[in-house]
Protein backbone atom coordinates (compact mmCIF):
# COMPACT_ATOMS: atom_id res chain seq x y z
CA UNK A 1 0.00 0.00 0.00
CA UNK A 2 1.68 3.22 -1.11
CA UNK A 3 1.51 6.53 0.71
CA UNK A 4 -0.70 9.45 -0.25
CA UNK A 5 0.81 11.91 -2.67
CA UNK A 6 0.87 15.18 -0.77
CA UNK A 7 2.74 18.25 -1.97
CA UNK A 8 5.62 19.68 0.00
CA UNK A 9 3.42 22.65 0.87
CA UNK A 10 0.71 20.37 2.25
CA UNK A 11 3.31 18.51 4.32
CA UNK A 12 4.57 21.85 5.63
CA UNK A 13 1.06 22.96 6.53
CA UNK A 14 0.51 19.69 8.37
CA UNK A 15 3.56 20.21 10.58
CA UNK A 16 1.12 21.16 13.35
CA UNK A 17 0.21 17.49 13.54
CA UNK A 18 3.48 16.91 15.39
CA UNK A 19 1.78 17.93 18.59
CA UNK A 20 0.05 15.91 21.30
CA UNK A 21 -2.96 13.88 20.17
CA UNK A 22 -5.33 16.17 22.11
CA UNK A 23 -4.25 19.17 19.99
CA UNK A 24 -4.66 17.16 16.81
CA UNK A 25 -8.22 16.29 17.89
CA UNK A 26 -8.89 20.04 18.20
CA UNK A 27 -7.55 20.61 14.69
CA UNK A 28 -9.68 17.78 13.29
CA UNK A 29 -12.78 19.22 14.97
CA UNK A 30 -11.96 22.58 13.40
CA UNK A 31 -11.73 20.85 10.02
CA UNK A 32 -15.21 19.32 10.52
CA UNK A 33 -16.51 22.74 11.44
CA UNK A 34 -14.87 24.18 8.30
CA UNK A 35 -16.71 21.60 6.15
CA UNK A 36 -20.06 22.69 7.47
CA UNK A 37 -19.70 26.37 8.33
CA UNK A 38 -16.62 27.52 6.44
CA UNK A 39 -13.51 29.11 8.00
CA UNK A 40 -13.71 30.45 11.54
CA UNK A 41 -10.78 32.90 12.08
CA UNK A 42 -11.55 33.59 15.75
CA UNK A 43 -11.36 29.88 16.53
CA UNK A 44 -7.98 29.68 14.75
CA UNK A 45 -6.80 32.70 16.72
CA UNK A 46 -7.65 30.95 19.98
CA UNK A 47 -5.90 27.77 18.90
CA UNK A 48 -2.83 29.75 17.76
CA UNK A 49 -2.60 31.37 21.19
CA UNK A 50 -2.83 27.93 22.77
CA UNK A 51 0.04 26.69 20.56
CA UNK A 52 2.07 29.77 21.40
CA UNK A 53 5.29 27.99 20.51
CA UNK A 54 4.38 27.22 16.93
CA UNK A 55 2.42 29.46 14.74
CA UNK A 56 -0.11 32.10 13.96
CA UNK A 57 -3.84 31.93 13.26
CA UNK A 58 -2.92 31.74 9.59
CA UNK A 59 -0.78 28.65 10.19
CA UNK A 60 -3.68 27.02 12.05
CA UNK A 61 -6.07 27.78 9.18
CA UNK A 62 -3.57 26.35 6.69
CA UNK A 63 -3.30 23.20 8.80
CA UNK A 64 -7.09 22.88 8.91
CA UNK A 65 -7.31 23.30 5.14
CA UNK A 66 -4.52 20.78 4.63
CA UNK A 67 -6.46 18.32 6.79
CA UNK A 68 -9.50 18.75 4.53
CA UNK A 69 -7.24 18.26 1.54
CA UNK A 70 -5.96 15.07 3.18
CA UNK A 71 -9.54 13.92 3.72
CA UNK A 72 -10.34 14.49 0.05
CA UNK A 73 -7.16 12.71 -1.09
CA UNK A 74 -7.91 9.69 1.08
CA UNK A 75 -11.50 9.51 -0.15
CA UNK A 76 -10.58 9.96 -3.82
CA UNK A 77 -7.80 7.45 -3.64
CA UNK A 78 -9.28 4.81 -1.40
CA UNK A 79 -12.76 4.30 -2.69
CA UNK A 80 -13.02 0.68 -1.56
CA UNK A 81 -14.00 -0.02 2.01
CA UNK A 82 -11.47 -2.80 2.61
CA UNK A 83 -8.53 -0.45 2.65
CA UNK A 84 -6.08 -0.43 5.49
CA UNK A 85 -6.29 3.23 6.28
CA UNK A 86 -3.80 3.16 9.11
CA UNK A 87 -1.11 1.65 6.87
CA UNK A 88 -1.58 4.40 4.29
CA UNK A 89 -1.43 7.10 6.93
CA UNK A 90 1.64 5.55 8.55
CA UNK A 91 3.47 5.56 5.23
CA UNK A 92 2.40 9.12 4.50
CA UNK A 93 3.39 10.42 7.95
CA UNK A 94 6.21 8.13 9.17
CA UNK A 95 7.27 10.60 11.86
CA UNK A 96 3.88 10.79 13.66
CA UNK A 97 3.11 8.83 16.82
CA UNK A 98 0.58 6.01 16.99
CA UNK A 99 -1.91 8.04 19.03
CA UNK A 100 -1.90 10.90 16.48
CA UNK A 101 -2.25 8.43 13.60
CA UNK A 102 -5.25 6.90 15.36
CA UNK A 103 -6.88 10.33 15.64
CA UNK A 104 -6.19 10.94 11.94
CA UNK A 105 -7.66 7.60 10.99
CA UNK A 106 -10.83 8.36 12.90
CA UNK A 107 -10.94 11.76 11.23
CA UNK A 108 -10.68 10.45 7.68
CA UNK A 109 -13.06 7.52 8.15
CA UNK A 110 -15.81 9.29 10.07
CA UNK A 111 -16.44 11.92 7.41
CA UNK A 112 -15.63 9.79 4.41
CA UNK A 113 -19.22 9.19 3.35
CA UNK A 114 -19.92 12.89 3.50
CA UNK A 115 -16.90 13.77 1.39
CA UNK A 116 -17.42 10.82 -0.93
CA UNK A 117 -20.93 11.98 -1.77
CA UNK A 118 -19.73 15.48 -2.39
CA UNK A 119 -16.70 14.79 -4.55
CA UNK A 120 -18.39 12.17 -6.68
CA UNK A 121 -21.30 14.43 -7.40
CA UNK A 122 -19.11 17.50 -7.76
CA UNK A 123 -17.89 16.11 -11.03
CA UNK A 124 -20.74 16.99 -13.35
CA UNK A 125 -23.63 18.47 -11.48
CA UNK A 126 -26.86 17.45 -13.06
CA UNK A 127 -30.21 18.44 -11.61
CA UNK A 128 -31.93 15.86 -9.46
CA UNK A 129 -35.64 15.71 -8.85
CA UNK A 130 -36.25 16.54 -5.20
CA UNK A 131 -40.01 16.92 -5.12
CA UNK A 132 -43.06 17.14 -7.35
CA UNK A 133 -46.29 19.03 -6.75
CA UNK A 134 -49.25 18.54 -9.06
CA UNK A 135 -52.67 19.96 -9.79
CA UNK A 136 -55.45 18.62 -11.97
CA UNK A 137 -57.06 21.39 -14.01
CA UNK A 138 -59.79 21.76 -16.59
CA UNK A 139 -59.35 24.67 -18.97
CA UNK A 140 -62.82 25.88 -19.80
CA UNK A 141 -62.15 28.96 -21.97
CA UNK A 142 -59.33 30.96 -23.47
CA UNK A 143 -59.06 34.10 -25.57
CA UNK A 144 -58.75 32.10 -28.77
CA UNK A 145 -61.36 29.44 -27.94
CA UNK A 146 -64.30 30.46 -25.80
CA UNK A 147 -65.85 27.04 -25.31
CA UNK A 148 -63.56 24.18 -24.43
CA UNK A 149 -63.05 21.43 -21.89
CA UNK A 150 -59.40 20.57 -21.81
CA UNK A 151 -58.06 18.42 -18.97
CA UNK A 152 -54.53 19.37 -17.99
CA UNK A 153 -52.19 18.09 -15.31
CA UNK A 154 -49.93 20.89 -14.12
CA UNK A 155 -46.78 19.81 -12.30
CA UNK A 156 -44.13 21.72 -10.45
CA UNK A 157 -40.76 20.00 -10.52
CA UNK A 158 -38.32 20.90 -7.76
CA UNK A 159 -34.81 20.29 -9.02
CA UNK A 160 -31.56 20.56 -7.13
CA UNK A 161 -27.95 19.98 -8.04
CA UNK A 162 -27.06 18.97 -4.48
CA UNK A 163 -27.87 15.28 -4.61
CA UNK A 164 -27.07 13.98 -1.18
CA UNK A 165 -29.72 14.39 1.44
CA UNK A 166 -27.15 15.11 4.10
CA UNK A 167 -25.75 17.94 2.00
CA UNK A 168 -29.17 19.30 1.18
CA UNK A 169 -30.04 19.34 4.83
CA UNK A 170 -27.10 21.63 5.36
CA UNK A 171 -28.74 24.05 2.99
CA UNK A 172 -32.12 23.71 4.63
CA UNK A 173 -30.71 23.88 8.13
CA UNK A 174 -32.52 25.90 10.77
CA UNK A 175 -31.75 29.52 9.98
CA UNK A 176 -32.22 30.86 13.49
CA UNK A 177 -29.05 32.02 15.11
CA UNK A 178 -27.23 32.51 11.82
CA UNK A 179 -25.57 35.72 10.88
CA UNK A 180 -26.83 37.83 8.01
CA UNK A 181 -23.74 36.97 6.02
CA UNK A 182 -24.30 33.24 6.51
CA UNK A 183 -27.95 33.55 5.50
CA UNK A 184 -26.98 35.48 2.39
CA UNK A 185 -24.47 32.79 1.44
CA UNK A 186 -27.16 30.14 1.91
CA UNK A 187 -29.64 32.06 -0.24
CA UNK A 188 -27.00 32.48 -2.93
CA UNK A 189 -26.36 28.76 -2.82
CA UNK A 190 -30.09 28.10 -3.21
CA UNK A 191 -30.21 30.44 -6.18
CA UNK A 192 -27.29 28.71 -7.85
CA UNK A 193 -28.30 25.13 -7.23
CA UNK A 194 -32.08 25.11 -7.32
CA UNK A 195 -34.49 25.20 -10.20
CA UNK A 196 -38.26 24.97 -9.91
CA UNK A 197 -40.07 24.32 -13.14
CA UNK A 198 -43.76 24.41 -14.03
CA UNK A 199 -44.82 22.01 -16.75
CA UNK A 200 -48.07 20.48 -17.89
CA UNK A 201 -49.23 17.32 -19.55
CA UNK A 202 -52.41 15.59 -20.62
CA UNK A 203 -53.78 12.35 -19.24
CA UNK A 204 -52.72 10.12 -22.15
CA UNK A 205 -49.18 11.54 -22.07
CA UNK A 206 -49.16 10.93 -18.32
CA UNK A 207 -49.98 7.25 -18.89
CA UNK A 208 -47.26 7.09 -21.52
CA UNK A 209 -44.78 8.62 -19.06
CA UNK A 210 -45.65 6.11 -16.33
CA UNK A 211 -45.28 3.18 -18.72
CA UNK A 212 -41.94 4.44 -20.07
CA UNK A 213 -40.51 5.05 -16.60
CA UNK A 214 -41.63 1.61 -15.42
CA UNK A 215 -39.83 0.11 -18.43
CA UNK A 216 -36.67 2.00 -17.42
CA UNK A 217 -36.89 0.78 -13.84
CA UNK A 218 -37.55 -2.82 -14.94
CA UNK A 219 -34.58 -2.65 -17.30
CA UNK A 220 -32.27 -1.50 -14.51
CA UNK A 221 -33.18 -4.58 -12.50
CA UNK A 222 -32.26 -7.06 -15.24
CA UNK A 223 -29.35 -9.42 -14.67
CA UNK A 224 -27.48 -7.85 -17.58
CA UNK A 225 -27.46 -4.36 -16.09
CA UNK A 226 -26.69 -5.68 -12.60
CA UNK A 227 -23.72 -7.65 -13.92
CA UNK A 228 -22.34 -4.62 -15.71
CA UNK A 229 -22.70 -2.35 -12.66
CA UNK A 230 -21.09 -4.97 -10.37
CA UNK A 231 -18.24 -5.46 -12.84
CA UNK A 232 -17.55 -1.72 -12.99
CA UNK A 233 -17.64 -1.42 -9.22
CA UNK B 1 -53.46 36.45 -35.80
CA UNK B 2 -55.86 39.34 -35.65
CA UNK B 3 -58.71 38.37 -33.43
CA UNK B 4 -59.50 41.66 -31.81
CA UNK B 5 -63.00 42.89 -32.34
CA UNK B 6 -63.18 45.53 -35.02
CA UNK B 7 -64.39 49.03 -34.37
CA UNK B 8 -66.07 49.23 -37.71
CA UNK B 9 -68.41 51.86 -38.95
CA UNK B 10 -71.91 50.69 -39.70
CA UNK B 11 -71.82 48.14 -42.46
CA UNK B 12 -74.19 48.08 -45.35
CA UNK B 13 -75.45 44.64 -44.45
CA UNK B 14 -75.12 42.23 -41.55
CA UNK B 15 -76.61 41.73 -38.13
CA UNK B 16 -75.29 43.13 -34.87
CA UNK B 17 -73.33 40.00 -33.99
CA UNK B 18 -71.35 39.93 -37.21
CA UNK B 19 -70.76 43.65 -37.38
CA UNK B 20 -69.42 43.49 -33.84
CA UNK B 21 -66.94 40.76 -34.73
CA UNK B 22 -65.82 41.50 -38.28
CA UNK B 23 -64.19 44.81 -39.02
CA UNK B 24 -64.91 46.80 -42.17
CA UNK B 25 -61.52 45.75 -43.56
CA UNK B 26 -62.39 42.07 -43.11
CA UNK B 27 -65.82 42.46 -44.68
CA UNK B 28 -64.29 44.32 -47.63
CA UNK B 29 -61.68 41.59 -48.00
CA UNK B 30 -64.39 38.93 -48.05
CA UNK B 31 -66.36 40.88 -50.63
CA UNK B 32 -63.39 40.80 -53.00
CA UNK B 33 -63.73 37.01 -53.18
CA UNK B 34 -65.49 35.85 -56.32
CA UNK B 35 -65.66 39.48 -57.49
CA UNK B 36 -62.35 41.30 -57.97
CA UNK B 37 -60.62 37.98 -57.38
CA UNK B 38 -61.79 35.37 -59.86
CA UNK B 39 -63.53 32.18 -58.58
CA UNK B 40 -60.57 29.82 -59.31
CA UNK B 41 -58.16 32.21 -57.56
CA UNK B 42 -60.65 32.61 -54.70
CA UNK B 43 -60.54 28.86 -54.15
CA UNK B 44 -56.75 28.90 -54.16
CA UNK B 45 -56.57 31.92 -51.87
CA UNK B 46 -58.92 30.32 -49.31
CA UNK B 47 -56.90 27.07 -49.38
CA UNK B 48 -53.64 28.97 -48.87
CA UNK B 49 -55.07 31.09 -46.07
CA UNK B 50 -56.28 27.98 -44.26
CA UNK B 51 -52.88 26.33 -44.65
CA UNK B 52 -51.24 29.44 -43.24
CA UNK B 53 -53.61 29.38 -40.28
CA UNK B 54 -53.09 25.73 -39.46
CA UNK B 55 -49.36 25.57 -40.18
CA UNK B 56 -47.76 29.00 -39.83
CA UNK B 57 -44.29 27.56 -40.51
CA UNK B 58 -45.35 25.69 -43.66
CA UNK B 59 -43.89 26.62 -47.00
CA UNK B 60 -46.69 27.59 -49.33
CA UNK B 61 -46.02 27.21 -53.04
CA UNK B 62 -45.92 30.66 -54.62
CA UNK B 63 -48.91 31.49 -56.78
CA UNK B 64 -47.90 34.70 -58.54
CA UNK B 65 -51.21 35.02 -60.38
CA UNK B 66 -53.03 35.73 -57.07
CA UNK B 67 -50.99 38.89 -56.69
CA UNK B 68 -50.47 39.68 -60.41
CA UNK B 69 -53.29 42.19 -60.48
CA UNK B 70 -54.85 43.76 -57.38
CA UNK B 71 -52.16 42.50 -55.01
CA UNK B 72 -53.47 44.76 -52.24
CA UNK B 73 -56.98 43.27 -52.57
CA UNK B 74 -55.59 39.74 -52.51
CA UNK B 75 -53.65 40.43 -49.31
CA UNK B 76 -56.68 42.02 -47.72
CA UNK B 77 -58.74 38.96 -48.65
CA UNK B 78 -56.16 36.58 -47.18
CA UNK B 79 -56.26 38.56 -43.96
CA UNK B 80 -60.08 38.48 -44.07
CA UNK B 81 -60.28 34.69 -44.51
CA UNK B 82 -57.80 34.04 -41.69
CA UNK B 83 -59.70 36.41 -39.40
CA UNK B 84 -63.07 34.93 -40.33
CA UNK B 85 -61.98 31.38 -39.53
CA UNK B 86 -60.27 32.47 -36.30
CA UNK B 87 -63.35 34.27 -35.06
CA UNK B 88 -65.75 31.53 -36.16
CA UNK B 89 -63.62 28.94 -34.33
CA UNK B 90 -63.25 31.14 -31.26
CA UNK B 91 -67.03 31.57 -30.97
CA UNK B 92 -67.78 27.94 -31.78
CA UNK B 93 -69.87 28.60 -34.91
CA UNK B 94 -70.98 25.57 -36.87
CA UNK B 95 -70.95 25.50 -40.69
CA UNK B 96 -74.55 26.63 -40.98
CA UNK B 97 -74.05 29.58 -38.68
CA UNK B 98 -70.99 30.68 -40.65
CA UNK B 99 -72.97 30.46 -43.90
CA UNK B 100 -75.80 32.56 -42.44
CA UNK B 101 -73.37 35.22 -41.28
CA UNK B 102 -71.68 35.37 -44.69
CA UNK B 103 -74.97 35.49 -46.56
CA UNK B 104 -76.02 38.50 -44.48
CA UNK B 105 -72.88 40.28 -45.65
CA UNK B 106 -74.01 39.97 -49.26
CA UNK B 107 -70.96 38.07 -50.48
CA UNK B 108 -70.62 36.24 -53.77
CA UNK B 109 -72.59 32.95 -53.55
CA UNK B 110 -69.67 30.86 -54.84
CA UNK B 111 -67.32 32.40 -52.29
CA UNK B 112 -69.84 31.70 -49.48
CA UNK B 113 -70.07 28.05 -50.60
CA UNK B 114 -66.32 27.64 -50.70
CA UNK B 115 -65.70 29.43 -47.38
CA UNK B 116 -68.40 27.32 -45.66
CA UNK B 117 -67.21 24.05 -47.19
CA UNK B 118 -63.57 24.59 -46.22
CA UNK B 119 -64.62 25.65 -42.70
CA UNK B 120 -66.77 22.54 -42.24
CA UNK B 121 -64.00 20.28 -43.50
CA UNK B 122 -61.30 21.85 -41.31
CA UNK B 123 -63.22 22.73 -38.19
CA UNK B 124 -61.56 20.09 -36.03
CA UNK B 125 -58.06 21.17 -37.07
CA UNK B 126 -58.95 24.82 -36.49
CA UNK B 127 -60.15 24.03 -32.95
CA UNK B 128 -56.98 22.04 -32.20
CA UNK B 129 -54.86 24.86 -33.58
CA UNK B 130 -56.57 27.44 -31.42
CA UNK B 131 -56.27 25.23 -28.37
CA UNK B 132 -52.51 25.67 -28.72
CA UNK B 133 -52.67 29.45 -28.79
CA UNK B 134 -52.18 31.61 -25.76
CA UNK B 135 -50.23 31.11 -22.60
CA UNK B 136 -49.61 27.69 -21.12
CA UNK B 137 -46.78 25.90 -19.38
CA UNK B 138 -44.47 23.72 -21.49
CA UNK B 139 -46.50 20.67 -22.44
CA UNK B 140 -44.82 17.30 -21.97
CA UNK B 141 -45.75 14.62 -24.47
CA UNK B 142 -42.57 12.58 -24.62
CA UNK B 143 -40.16 11.08 -22.12
CA UNK B 144 -36.74 9.61 -22.82
CA UNK B 145 -34.41 7.80 -20.44
CA UNK B 146 -30.98 6.30 -20.25
CA UNK B 147 -29.30 4.26 -17.54
CA UNK B 148 -25.78 5.40 -16.71
CA UNK B 149 -23.17 4.04 -14.33
CA UNK B 150 -19.93 5.95 -13.76
CA UNK B 151 -16.60 4.15 -13.98
CA UNK B 152 -14.11 6.85 -12.99
CA UNK B 153 -14.11 10.61 -12.98
CA UNK B 154 -11.90 13.64 -12.60
CA UNK B 155 -12.93 13.91 -8.97
CA UNK B 156 -13.03 10.26 -7.99
CA UNK B 157 -10.94 7.26 -8.93
CA UNK B 158 -13.67 4.77 -8.27
CA UNK B 159 -17.22 4.06 -9.38
CA UNK B 160 -20.20 4.94 -7.21
CA UNK B 161 -21.42 1.43 -7.97
CA UNK B 162 -24.98 2.44 -8.69
CA UNK B 163 -26.85 2.97 -11.92
CA UNK B 164 -28.49 6.35 -12.35
CA UNK B 165 -31.36 7.28 -14.62
CA UNK B 166 -31.15 10.35 -16.84
CA UNK B 167 -34.72 11.38 -17.54
CA UNK B 168 -35.52 13.81 -20.31
CA UNK B 169 -38.99 15.32 -20.60
CA UNK B 170 -39.92 17.05 -23.81
CA UNK B 171 -42.30 17.39 -26.69
CA UNK B 172 -42.34 17.59 -30.48
CA UNK B 173 -42.74 20.78 -32.47
CA UNK B 174 -46.04 20.34 -34.35
CA UNK B 175 -44.77 22.03 -37.50
CA UNK B 176 -41.44 20.28 -38.01
CA UNK B 177 -41.67 17.23 -35.76
CA UNK B 178 -38.41 18.31 -34.14
CA UNK B 179 -38.01 17.18 -30.53
CA UNK B 180 -37.65 19.87 -27.90
CA UNK B 181 -36.23 19.15 -24.43
CA UNK B 182 -38.13 20.84 -21.61
CA UNK B 183 -36.20 19.50 -18.64
CA UNK B 184 -33.59 16.88 -17.89
CA UNK B 185 -32.74 15.46 -14.50
CA UNK B 186 -31.03 12.53 -12.85
CA UNK B 187 -32.40 10.14 -10.27
CA UNK B 188 -31.50 6.82 -8.70
CA UNK B 189 -33.75 3.76 -8.63
CA UNK B 190 -35.37 4.75 -5.36
CA UNK B 191 -36.12 8.29 -6.56
CA UNK B 192 -37.44 6.94 -9.87
CA UNK B 193 -39.80 4.57 -8.04
CA UNK B 194 -41.02 7.48 -5.97
CA UNK B 195 -41.60 9.55 -9.14
CA UNK B 196 -43.58 6.68 -10.72
CA UNK B 197 -45.69 6.39 -7.57
CA UNK B 198 -46.39 10.12 -7.64
CA UNK B 199 -47.44 10.00 -11.31
CA UNK B 200 -49.68 7.01 -10.61
CA UNK B 201 -51.28 8.98 -7.81
CA UNK B 202 -52.13 11.71 -10.34
CA UNK B 203 -53.52 9.09 -12.73
CA UNK B 204 -55.68 7.66 -9.95
CA UNK B 205 -57.13 11.07 -9.21
CA UNK B 206 -57.82 11.64 -12.92
CA UNK B 207 -59.73 8.35 -13.03
CA UNK B 208 -61.74 9.30 -9.95
CA UNK B 209 -62.63 12.61 -11.61
CA UNK B 210 -63.72 10.80 -14.78
CA UNK B 211 -65.97 8.43 -12.80
CA UNK B 212 -67.48 11.27 -10.77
Amino acid sequence: MSSLRLTKQQHDHLSLLQRPAGDVVELCKSAFDYLINGPNPSRYETLAKKYSDSGSAEAVQQAVEALISLLISVTTRAGGDCVNMQAILRQTFPDLGDDVLEVLEQFVTSKRNFVEGSIKSANIRAYRLVNLDWRLEVRTASRSLLEQCHVVVTMKLYLHTEPKNENRELLAVDTSGRSEQELKAMQEDERLHRKDLLVQTDVSSLLHMIKTLEDALAESKTRRIRNIVDAIH
Amino acid sequence: MATSPGKSPALEAGNTETTGLLSATVVAGLRNLGAIISPPLTKLLIANSLKLTLHPDATIAPVPEIYASNAACAKQSEYAVVTLYALATKHGWDGLHLRQQLEQLGLDAGAVDELSRVYEDSRKELVLRQLQLGHSFPHITDIQWRIVCDVKSSTSDCSTGVANFHINLGNFRPSSGERVTIVEFVCNAEELQSLINRLKEIERHCNQMAVA
